[in-house]
């Protein structure tokens, strides 16, 4: 729908009207020639959370935080029941830890294949220079193939289904306690378990295929992912194991600088030294930081304290994948996109599916330890609560929960980042980016403005993770402005 | 929380008034996920909140067609429609039908409890529009192809 919108034209404005709220939105600044002065992004921020959790329960945060979002519930569910164990400084048995594992592995597969498949499909398997009306998940499956549509759509549900059958419910899990988990895995239960990881790995390793028969056999897409528009030299960040390898679920937080050379290593417990936020006044939003480098605006390169997170970030953070077939397509996609680290903002996609390997490979190892489905599955905390921090790595990113109590157990300070949050200043800088390189003269038109999503959607963010109020989607918003700053045209999307 | 489950309210409200002929179900799930839940059943009822710029308490309802979007911005933005046209083509037997019935909230944005007043005031009517479409569905055997009668699409109801 597009608005036209009162001349003198000097500004295109990106908004859902009135309301900020809940809505993405962007507003790319023109010069006097037409071409791109300036392209703001401004993600939804929630607000009033650490308001509302004050005074409660501790123990309650995994159910409440698994509600701020209805995509990756699980992701703010570990991280709170990982908080929890900190906070009552108690060790999970390992039995539990494997349980954990398991679920969370199988959470990943399940949210990759989904963005995979349904949200960086359009883009990568249809393309982007692909007729606006098969630019979505319907021509994908015309792309992939009918039989693969269900495939996708059958392998979710069945991970959808071993989570909850540990978790009592997918979408709001009620499996972490501190110290352990609260249903353990039946011997019983095990060939069917096996029977699903087999075939995820499987599909894993068949999308793996159909990203490089129809993507990487595509020059013009390799082009496009090599491209400097969607190309950006800032930090990474990521958790690995003790080896410096990606860990989806527990580790140390590992950032690299932009030439690839490690920079920090931190606990958990230490987040608050490395990362800090900035406030821009035309933003609700605000952005993360490496804090001992300070604020150096959205810059990359040398000078840059800006971080990204997510998977090309994971991979680039560390040394090498903790599964062998992971670790193969790692090496190949380092030895393709030119070694470590890869900018390339779109390579996002091809490093979610690595990780759709790992994820399906640990499930495999996981099962086959019999230690899986031992009995002792929870540690009875018996120390008073104080401060806790728990951080896994969502399918967006790094997400950090940290709490802090009372004697009783009461909250007295909760402070969330989000994965989307962390990506703020580098989502911001790559709609900037793309919008310069492909906004000239004043023209703007249905293609381009897709090319300009395509460099936040590789990030899959979470701009509504609070809300699913009808229509069930929030809009975006585009607002193109002249050089006097009025607005020239509407684009809601 | 606070005013984007005002259709959880509502639901809370309508199940003991259609029991006997209709499932409430309550969700927070979206896209597929959400259709998943229609397995199995001729029509599906959808209660939510509305974000667009009707004055609060503003009830409407929708037919598939008015949730479709030129494309997909993120899964959390997969548009219903995109989701039940990908069902029907797999063939999952999600339900024929789905018909939406929002009522307009002031804010989503901040997690609260409780709904603000002005969509308080109005979760009775907002139920009782959707019991009233229920029993509309009922009696015509879980179809709205002949037509909601006043239950026309994207037509505020009240507000």
């Amino acid at each position: 729908m597009e608005t036209p919108a009162a001349r003198p034209k000097n500004r295109i404005v990106i908004d859902p009207i009135t309301r900020l709220e809940g809505h993405g939105k962007i507003d790319i600044f023109l010069d006097d020639l037409g071409n791109v002065e300036k392209a703001w992004y401004q993600i939804p921020e929630l607000r009033g959370f650490e308001v509302f959790s004050l005074g409660r329960p501790a123990e309650d945060m995994p159910q409440i935080t698994s509600r701020i979002c209805g995509v990756c519930p699980t992701a703010h569910h570990m991280a709170a029941t990982k908080a929890l164990d900190d906070l009552y400084d108690i060790e999970p048995p390992p039995t539990a830890i494997k349980l954990r594992r398991l679920i969370y592995n199988a959470f990943m597969l399940e949210d990759h294949a989904l963005h995979v498949y349904i949200l960086g499909g359009p883009d990568f398997i249809v393309g982007p220079d692909a007729p606006k009306e098969h630019r979505n998940v319907l021509g994908v499956i015309g792309k992939v193939g009918l039989e693969t549509g269900k495939r996708v759509i059958a392998m979710r549900r069945q991970l959808r289904e071993l989570i909850s059958h540990l978790g009592g419910k997918v979408i709001h899990p009620v499996f972490g306690l501190p110290g352990g988990v609260a249903k353990g895995l039946a011997v019983e239960e095990l060939p069917r378990f096996r029977e699903v990881a087999k075939e995820g790995l499987e599909f894993a390793r068949f999308t793996l295929q159909v990203f490089k028969d129809i993507v990487l056999k595509n020059d013009n897409y390799v082009k496009l992912i090599a491209s400097d528009t969607f190309t950006h030299r800032t930090y990474y960040m990521g958790q690995v194991d003790t080896n410096n390898l990606v860990d989806f679920y527990d580790g140390t937080i590992r950032v690299v600088a932009p030439d690839g050379k490690e920079y920090a290593k931190f606990a958990p417990q230490n987040y608050l030294d490395y990362i800090a936020e900035h406030v821009e006044p035309w933003s609700y939003v605000k952005f993360c930081y490496l804090k001992p480098l300070g604020w150096n605006g959205f810059v990359e390169g040398g000078n840059s304290s800006v971080y990204s997170v997510a998977p090309l970030a994971r991979l680039n953070a560390s040394d090498g994948m903790a599964t062998p077939e992971a670790q193969e397509a790692r090496e190949e996609f380092y030895e393709v996109l030119g070694g470590r680290p890869v900018h390339h903002t779109l390579a996002n996609h091809w490093a979610r599916v690595i990780e759709m390997i790992q994820a399906a490979e640990s499930m495999n190892e996981l099962l086959a330890d019999p230690e899986i489905t031992g009995p002792c599955i929870r540690s009875i905390p018996t120390s008073k609560p104080n401060v806790g921090v728990g951080i896994v790595e969502a399918p967006r990113g790094t997400l950090f929960h940290h709490y802090e109590t009372n004697e009783q157990g009461l909250l007295t300070k909760v402070n969330l980042i989000v994965a989307t949050q962390n990506n703020s200043a580098r989502i911001a800088m790559s709609v900037d980016k793309a919008a310069k390189g492909l906004i000239h003269h004043g023209q703007v038109n249905d293609g381009l403005l897709n090319m300009i999503e395509m460099a936040f959607r590789a990030y899959d963010p979470c701009n509504a993770c609070a809300t699913h109020a009808l229509p069930g989607q929030m809009p975006l918003l585009i607002n193109l402005h002249d050089h006097q700053g009025a607005l020239i045209k509407k684009i809601s999307r | 929380m606070y005013d984007d489950a005002v259709g959880l309210h509502a639901a809370r409200l309508i199940r003991p008034r259609i029991t006997a002929f209709a499932d409430v179900l309550e969700s927070s799930a979206s896209g597929l996920d959400l259709l998943e839940l229609t397995e199995g059943y001729p029509c599906a009822l959808i209660l939510d909140a509305l974000t667009l710029d009707y004055p609060p308490g503003t009830i409407v309802v929708f037919g598939l067609d008015d949730f479709r979007l030129p494309s997909s911005v993120s899964p959390h933005w997969l548009s219903i429609s995109d989701a039940w046209d990908t069902a029907r083509i797999l063939g999952l037997p999600v339900a024929d039908e789905i018909i939406g019935l929002g009522m307009q909230v002031t804010d989503t944005g901040w997690i609260r409890e409780g709904l603000n007043p002005e969509v308080q005031e109005g979760l009775t009517r907002f139920a009782s529009e959707a019991v009233g479409i229920v029993e509309f569905l009922v009696n015509n055997r879980w179809s709205s192809k002949e037509g909601l009668g006043r239950y026309a699409p994207k037509i505020p109801l009240c507000g």
